[in-house]
Order: structure tokens, then C-alpha cells, then sequence
């Protein structure tokens, strides 16, 4: 032998050996091994050691195959008697299967979704250059981040710095589409010439250079169909109106292909940016004036640090133009990477990912997941009495325990994959059109598509089967023998554990069920709100500017159902303006509504001090204010007549207080005020009308307007409806909680049914022995259901502060001075009822086994 | 009985010849010594094997050794039907050369 290395054979040749022949194998190995030292001595290590490789690679093929023969066979045998088992547990398995796909299908809802959510605007391929240009600005006491910029800073910024490859501004504004005869309000964006350069928005039709061309549109996939239908869109003359009743017309020159499921900003229609001096006579020079977005494309990502290090000289050029907003400094947030923060920037062309939107999202499918998973764990334990003699027969014909733990997760394997295919069903079949058609942002489910999703459901499959499962089966599997034969096995010991389970289900059950039917009450408590004002009386017509208005008004004011008239800027309920207001030297940013004369009048608006504007009002030199009671205690003034706002560089003097009013569903109390407004912007025209005349009036109004103004669309409101959008929304948000909740709530009684028919199985000798002995059926049904009333009451106890606190902190987060209904006790004692409620008649369905059982039959058996 | 192959032939043989040292090695070197043929290991085990199954050899465990690994020899015996069966196949290969010698063979007429 030439070196201690050669002594043994080839070690991991060995080893291979020594696990392709079982025990019983082992003295041919002692064989191989002397042999080997016989052929190291004749031939030379080399030689042997070969030889020993080659008797392992031969023996490889047959043993291989004999072993995954066996256990193939073995696998087959744990999916048929997991089939039959599940079969054989009909109920049991249907709760499991029900929660599961519940859970199953939520889930998938909420992963396609934050696909999008969290990957907005990400698909741009020069993503990693481009910069979306914002400034820092202290406003009420704090430093706000903004994500809007002044109009000249991008082109000089691309002018002055060679490292910057374009700059592309957007500016989005409201204007009329005219085609046809048909008129619709539609958002349009301007944007300079380098758009589809920086971004990956490929056109279906026409040529990207046609954005140059500033008697050109191009539109989105969506709006060619809208105007067009099937028919070709290019080359199709479209009549826009903006405000001041500039009306031109522009061709169609490109088509945008469909926007993916995870854009941010987008456009339905573009054109040149610079088209916008012809048009509103927007100061496009103007460093006080501010566009939508500035997004900067550079050579070279890392040269942004020293690039936001020279900005200096453009704050203070920005603040010499516009000392009302002061900005404080400029800042670069990359377009594939945005700061961690960016969802606090307000007025971001594109809204980024909020933490506290997508950990309450999370939560749903948690909350499923783990109530689902909870009634597994807990069905399976309770299943485990009736199957002991089955694991005790197994175990002594010579099962291991891991191979009973194979066979537990596999049927817990089998019906979680059920259940998946059963939950992509759901999701696919309902969940998906129910979420498109109650929001904004579209999802797709695609498995052909969707990579991502493959590996999210085999991971879903193997974390809920783990979380599920790994527990019951490792618990099962671990019996004596020897304890189950000898019959005096009880599962007393691990019955806390099944307790706390069924406790943190059922705090579940009651924190969804708390909020859904706080919400629902929440709805109707905002319905019954006290609007400060007769809100039926008044009719509002859309309007644009002072021709309209004045000509309107003078052929309405004498109609006999109108009592007064009034033109605004901004209307209660549908806009508002934003301001800087500086008090006694402090700086707010809060808001207003510009309105002309007689407008409290016409909307009702009740005064508690001093007086409306005047009627007669020169708004050019007024400076006048109404605020609102809200407004005079925030301030803390006991006199409120006479004190001065200063806003945009005018001093305004208090002339009025009005009594607060509602102006959002949940707002009374936001301090607000009023400004005189000129005839120039107005956009609304308010009508205050007899009682109980408005809809004869709305259709006496129609013919009027179609004749003085042919070109324009005819849109008005009912004051008492402006609200409408809002109520909806919060009834669909009402209704999701409503579903989440009756959800929960169903996955956990049937839960609890699943316990309680095992519980009762369980005890139905001792019942009946208690009946043989007198026991009444109410005494004997409490008994036996003594501990689960435990825990409810436990649930609701650790439920209710969750809820109250939680709620509170929710509405705060909203507004402070947010409306909602107080939450008292009649709330807590609807939704314990409630889930007392289901939770007793799905034990009482069980009940009655106790009821009709006869005690002769029970007993009788041995 | 049926008849048994040339290797079960062989190694039952090898088996009673070689006695209480009996066991798959030094039945493969005599085999290989004999007929100037390289017997595999596992040549030898099948045939093995297969005379335990039809009851004409038992074995039974030694003390494990070390240039073994540790690990246990089996050393093969014949039972009384292996030795039945060795003594009719030695009368059946007597009958059936009996008259055949190797002058007439080499000759290459009988």
C-alpha cells in the first residue's frame, strides 16, 4: 500500500454503497471491502479503487429503481387512504376545504394586486435614469415635500447641466372633447417633446414624433374606442375647449397600445406642451407658476448627489418669483426606486406605494389564512380520537412515525391543493370581476403570463400546508400503541391548546365583525347627518366663465320657481381651492371656496355673526371674508368680525361667521373660509329653487341652455346628491367590510361546529348516563357547552378594546376632526349578539344529538 | 429434483470443498483459480442466493473482523439436501462422460 489514504475504499463510493443496501446488506459490503484490500495488494490501490467505483455505478440503476418503485407505491397508498379519509369526514373536510379556498382565493386577489401596486411605473425601461423633480416647502409648521415643480425649472435645468439627457415636463388640465355632437370633460396632458423617449409607452398607432406637431393628439387605447369604436382613429379631427372659451381642433396622429395593469401616470390624451401657451395663456415662463410634473433623465444615476447639491441657485431664483411658497430645496426621487417616504409627497404625478394601504391589504388574506389554518389544526386533533385505533393498528404493523406523519400531510397536502385549485376558481370566476369593478386600479389573472404567480401559489401550497398541517400530524403520529389499546387515552392534555386556537379565531371573528358593522352603522349615521342648510332647494348648473353665467342668469332669475341666483368658483361638495394664509404673521396651508354674491343665499347657508357678502360687491377692490364657526374657534377668536387673513399678498378683513356646514360626509368642523370671486372663473351657477319644484325646473332649465349654448354640454346637479360618489364608495367599502366579515365569521362557527359535533361525539356517553340519572336536556346542553362560551367571552373581551382603539385611531389618522358615529355600547352589544348568535346555532345543531339521542342505544353498545 | 446450473454447480461445489471457510471470497478466488476465468463479486452472490433459497445451503454470521470494516463474514454450509444434491449430480456427470475420453475428443472421433 503506498499511503494511508489507500487503506479504505473510495470514501463517498462507500458511503453510496452503504445506502444502496440496507442493513441486511451489510456483510456483502464487508465482501466488497476485503476485496478491495486483496486487489490493492495484487494490482495497486489505483486499480482497486476503481474496481470499487465500478461495482457501486453498476449496482446504482437496480437499486435506484427498487427504491423509488417502493416509495412511489408507498406515496400512492398515502393519496388513496387521504382520499378515502376525507371522503369518509364529509363535513369536517368541507369546512377545511371552504375556509381554505376562501382563504386561498384572497390571497391571490391580494398578491396579484400588490404585483401592480408595488411595482408602479416600473416598467419605463430607462427607469433606473429617470428623476422625478420635487421641492421641500414649510407649510403649517412643517417641512411638506411636494411633487410638483415651477414650469421653467426643466428646460433650464437640461440647458445648464450636460449630465442631464432631456427633461420632459408633464402638466395636466381639465378641457372639453368635442366629436360629433357628443361632449364629454376629459383630463388632458400636455408634455414636451422628449415624452416617449424617457418612457416606454409604445404607440399601437401613428409615430411618436407626431407630439411635436401642436395641432396633434395622441390618445389612449381606451379613448380611441371611447370617440371611435372599431373604426381607424388616425387622422380623426377632435374639438377641444378649455376654460376662457378657447376652442381649437387637433388631429389624430397616434394611438397608444394598452397601458400595463401597473402604470402610475398615463394619459388618455396628449398634446405639446408649449401648445398651452395658445391655449388657457398659461405662463410658461413663470417660476410661480407650477407644472404637474418635471421628470429629468440623466447619463449616469450617480451623478444625482452632487447634481441636487447645485440646485441652490434655483431656490432662491423660484422664491424671487413666488414669495408666498417658499421653497426650501429641491430634490431628484428616482422613477424605478423611489424613496422609501415617497408616498408622503403630496401632489405626485403618480401616487406611490403606501405601507399602511398595503398592511391592511395583507391583512385580509392573513386573517383568512390563519382562521382557515386554525380549523384544520383543530378539526384534525379532535378527528385524531376516532382515528387512534387506526394510528395504534398501523404503528404495531410495523409503521414508523415518520411514515404516519407522510401519510397525515398528505392528506393534508391533498386538500390544501383541493382547496387551491378550488380558491384560483373563486378568485378567477369572482373575486377578480368583483375587485375591477369596484376600483380603479385593474388586475389580471393570468397563469400563461404571470411567472410570479406560479411560484406565490407553490409557495401559498406549501406554507399553508405546512401551517396547517406539520402540527396534527406530528401530534398524531407520536401516540403509544400500547396507551391507545389499553383505552384509557384522553386528549385533556392538548385540549388548551384547541382553546387558545378557537379563542384567537373567534377575536378574529369579532374585530371583522365589530368593524363591519361599525362601518355599516358608520354609513347611515353620515346619511342622517344635518347638512347645516336645505340642501333640496337647490339646483346647480356646470358652467364656464362669465359669458355663460351672466347670460344664464338673465334669462333665469325672473322664472317663478327660482328664488335666488349665484355663480362661484368653487362649490361646496364638489370643489375647493388651496391656499397659503398667513395669520398674524403664522403661515397655513388650508382651504377656500371663491364665491360671487348672494351665493349663501342661494345654497341657504345660515349666518351666526355679522354678514354675507355684499351684493353689490366690486370684487376687484373687496376685501371682504366670510370663515366658518370652525374657523373663528381654532383661532380662538371671541370676536371674530374685524380680524385679518393675509392670502396671496392681499389682506382680507373678517365681515362673517357662518354656522358650520357639511362639506365633506365626514367634515363639519375643518376650519374654512370664504373669498369673493370675480365672474371671470366661475364654474358653477347655483340656483335656489321653491320647495318641491326642482326636477319641473331641471327640465324647464334644458331647453334654455340647448338654446343659448348649442356647443356645450348641459350637466347640472342636485345640491342633495353632490355627496352621492362619497356615500357610494363608503357603502362599497361598508359592503367589502360586511363580506369580509360574515366571512370570518362563517370560517369560524364552522369551525366551531366541527369541534362541537367531535365534542359531543365524544361525550354522548357520559350525556346519556347523566339523562339515565335525571339530568335535564338545558342543564346537560350547557354543560357540554360550558367551555366554548368561555371562549367567546374570552374573544370579546380581548375583541372590543382592539376595536374601540384601533377605529379611533383610524379616523384620527383620517382627519382629527372627522364625523363617525360614537362608538357606545349598543354597537359592542349588536355584534356580540350577532356572533352569540351564529355561534349558538351552529352548536345547535349538535344540540340536538344530545336532545333526541336515547340513552337506551348509547349505552347499550357494550 | 430439477437439475442446478453450472455456477450453482460450481459454487456448491466450492462450498464443500472449502468447509468452515466457506464464504464469497475465497469461493470466487477457487472458482477463478480453477477456470482461469475472472468471477465478479456478484457472480458469486446470486448463485448464492439462490441454492440458500432452495434449502441446499445455509449460512450463518461470523465475529465481525477488522480489515473488514467491522463488519460480519457469512460463511456458507451445505445441508444434508446439498450434499444429496451434490452426490446426484455427481453421478449424473459420471454417467454422461462415462465413455468419453479425451484421446477420442482430441482425435475428433468417437
Amino acid at each position: 500500500m503506498k499511503s494511508r489514504r489507500h487503506d479504505t475504499p473510495p470514501p463517498l463510493a462507500e458511503a453510496l454503497l452503504g445506502w444502496l443496501l440496507k442493513d441486511a446488506w451489510q456483510t456483502p459490503l464487508g465482501d466488497f471491502e476485503e476485496f478491495y484490500h486483496e486487489l490493492a495488494t495484487v494490482r495497486g490501490a489505483r486499480r482497486a479503487r476503481w474496481w470499487y467505483r465500478g461495482q457501486v455505478l453498476r449496482l446504482l440503476p437496480d437499486r435506484l429503481y427498487e427504491k423509488t418503485y417502493w416509495h412511489t407505491i408507498m406515496l400512492q397508498n398515502y393519496f388513496t387512504s387521504a382520499y378515502r379519509t376525507l371522503l369518509k369526514n364529509k363535513v369536517a373536510s368541507f369546512i377545511n376545504l371552504f375556509g381554505l379556498s376562501v382563504a386561498v382565493a384572497c390571497s391571490i386577489v391580494v398578491y396579484v394586486f400588490l404585483q401592480n401596486y408595488l411595482t408602479i411605473d416600473r416598467f419605463h425601461e430607462n427607469g433606473e435614469t429617470i428623476f422625478l423633480v420635487e421641492h421641500t416647502v414649510e407649510q403649517d409648521n412643517e417641512l411638506q415635500t411636494w411633487g410638483t415643480s415651477p414650469m421653467p425649472l426643466g428646460p433650464v435645468l437640461a440647458a445648464t447641466f450636460p449630465e442631464i439627457e432631456r427633461s420632459v415636463r408633464l402638466n395636466s388640465r381639465g378641457g372639453l372633447v368635442q366629436y360629433e355632437g357628443g361632449i364629454f370633460e376629459e383630463r388632458i396632458v400636455f408634455a414636451d417633446e422628449g415624452f416617449f423617449d424617457m418612457f416606454t409607452f409604445p404607440l399601437a398607432y401613428g409615430s411618436p414624433a407626431a407630439l411635436s406637431d401642436p395641432s396633434a393628439v395622441i390618445l389612449s387605447r381606451e379613448m380611441a374606442y371611447k370617440y371611435f369604436g372599431q373604426e381607424p382613429a388616425l387622422g380623426k379631427q377632435l374639438t377641444f375647449s378649455f376654460g376662457n372659451d378657447h376652442t381649437e381642433t387637433f388631429t389624430v396622429q397616434g394611438v397608444a397600445e394598452a397601458f400595463p395593469d401597473n402604470r402610475g401616470f398615463y394619459f388618455n390624451f396628449l398634446i405639446n406642451y408649449d401648445k398651452q401657451r395658445d391655449l388657457g395663456g398659461e405662463r410658461l415662463d413663470d417660476w410661480a407658476v407650477f407644472t404637474s410634473a418635471t421628470f429629468i433623465q440623466v447619463r449616469a444615476p450617480k451623478d444625482m448627489e452632487a447634481l441636487a447639491a447645485r440646485m441652490t441657485p434655483y431656490v432662491a431664483l423660484q422664491n424671487a418669483a413666488n414669495e408666498e411658497w417658499t421653497v426650501q430645496s429641491f430634490l431628484f426621487d428616482n422613477l424605478r426606486h423611489p424613496a422609501s417616504d415617497a408616498y408622503m409627497v403630496q401632489g405626485r404625478v403618480a401616487e406611490a406605494a403606501h405601507p399602511g394601504f398595503i398592511l391592511m391589504l395583507l391583512a385580509i388574506p392573513l386573517v383568512m389564512l390563519a382562521l382557515s389554518c386554525f380549523n384544520y389544526v383543530n378539526i384534525s386533533l379532535g378527528a385524531s380520537v376516532r382515528r387512534l385505533r387506526e394510528i395504534g393498528v398501523r404503528k404495531v404493523m410495523g409503521s414508523t412515525k415518520m411514515q404516519l406523519v407522510l401519510q397525515f400531510m398528505a392528506e393534508n397536502l391533498l386538500l390544501c391543493f383541493l382547496s387551491l385549485l378550488l380558491g384560483l376558481g373563486i378568485a378567477w370566476g369572482f373575486l377578480v370581476p368583483l375587485f375591477n369593478g369596484v376600483f380603479v386600479n385593474q388586475i389580471t389573472l393570468s397563469l400563461t403570463e404571470n411567472l410570479g404567480l406560479w411560484f406565490f401559489l407553490v409557495g401559498l401550497l406549501a406554507v399553508v400546508g405546512f401551517a396547517s398541517g406539520a402540527y396534527p400530524a406530528f401530534y398524531i403520529a407520536s401516540f403509544q400503541p400500547v396507551v391507545i389499546f389499553r383505552g384509557n387515552y384522553t386528549l385533556a392534555r392538548k385540549q388548551w391548546f384547541t382553546r387558545a386556537f378557537l379563542t384567537v379565531q373567534f377575536v378574529l371573528a369579532f374585530i371583522t365583525v365589530i368593524s363591519g358593522v361599525y362601518t355599516t352603522l358608520n354609513g347611515r349615521y353620515l346619511l342622517r347627518q344635518d347638512w347645516g342648510y336645505p340642501a333640496d332647494q337647490t339646483l346647480v348648473v356646470r358652467i364656464n366663465g362669465s359669458d355663460q353665467f351672466t347670460r344664464l342668469r338673465n334669462e333665469i332669475h325672473q322664472h317663478p320657481n327660482v328664488v335666488e341666483v349665484a355663480g362661484s368658483e368653487h362649490h361646496v361638495g364638489e370643489s375647493l381651492g388651496g391656499a397659503v394664509v398667513d395669520i398674524e404673521g403664522v403661515k397655513k396651508n388650508m382651504r377656500y371656496y371663491g364665491v360671487g354674491p348672494r351665493y349663501f343665499e342661494a345654497l341657504g347657508l345660515r349666518l351666526a355673526s355679522g354678514r354675507f357678502f355684499d351684493e353689490h360687491l366690486n370684487v376687484d377692490a373687496a376685501s371682504d371674508a366670510v370663515i366658518n364657526r370652525a374657523f373663528a374657534e381654532a383661532e380662538g377668536w371671541t370676536e371674530p368680525i374685524g380680524q385679518t387673513l393675509r392670502v396671496d399678498g392681499t389682506i382680507y378683513t373678517v365681515v362673517g361667521v357662518v354656522e358650520d356646514f357639511l362639506m365633506h360626509p365626514m367634515l363639519r368642523d375643518r376650519p374654512i373660509f370664504f373669498l369673493p370671486s370675480g365672474e371671470q372663473p366661475y364654474q358653477y351657477l347655483s340656483i335656489r329653487l321653491q320647495a318641491g319644484t326642482a326636477a319641473a325646473t331641471a327640465a324647464a332649465l334644458e331647453p334654455v341652455w340647448k338654446r343659448l349654448f348649442p356647443d356645450a354640454p348641459f350637466s347640472f346637479f342636485f345640491q342633495d346628491d353632490v355627496f352621492d360618489i362619497h356615500y357610494q364608495s363608503y357603502a362599497n367599502l361598508a359592503e367589502a367590510f360586511s363580506y369580509i366579515a360574515a366571512l370570518a365569521l362563517l370560517i369560524s362557527c364552522m369551525g366551531l361546529f366541527g369541534l362541537a359535533s367531535q365534542n359531543i361525539a365524544r361525550r354522548l356517553k357520559e350525556v346519556s348516563i347523566r339523562k339515565v340519572l335525571g339530568a335535564s336536556v338545558p342543564s346537560v346542553a350547557l354543560l357540554v357547552n360550558r367551555g366554548f362560551l368561555t371562549m367567546l367571552a374570552v374573544a370579546a373581551a380581548i375583541a372590543s378594546p382592539v376595536c374601540y382603539f384601533g377605529l379611533t385611531a383610524l379616523f384620527t389618522a383620517f382627519d382629527a376632526r372627522a364625523l363617525h358615529l360614537p362608538m357606545g355600547p349598543d354597537l359592542f352589544i349588536f355584534s356580540y349578539t350577532l356572533i352569540f348568535v351564529t355561534a349558538a346555532l351552529s352548536v345547535a345543531m349538535q344540540a340536538r344529538t344530545l336532545v333526541t339521542a336515547n340513552p337506551a342505544d348509547v349505552l347499550r353498545g357494550e | 429434483m430439477k437439475l442446478l446450473s453450472r455456477s450453482e454447480e460450481f459454487v456448491l461445489l466450492a462450498v464443500w470443498k472449502l468447509q468452515d471457510r466457506a464464504y464469497s471470497l475465497p469461493i470466487r478466488k477457487q472458482l477463478s483459480d480453477i477456470t482461469g476465468y475472472a468471477w465478479s463479486l456478484s457472480s458469486i452472490f446470486t448463485p448464492l442466493e439462490r441454492l440458500v433459497k432452495k434449502g441446499l445451503l445455509t449460512s450463518h454470521l461470523t465475529e465481525a473482523t477488522p480489515e473488514r470494516g467491522g463488519r460480519h463474514k457469512r460463511i456458507y454450509q451445505l445441508t444434508p439436501q446439498g450434499r444429496q444434491a451434490l452426490i446426484r449430480m455427481r453421478d449424473v456427470e459420471q454417467a454422461m462422460w462415462s465413455g468419453v475420453t479425451r484421446l477420442a475428443l482430441e482425435r475428433g472421433s468417437g
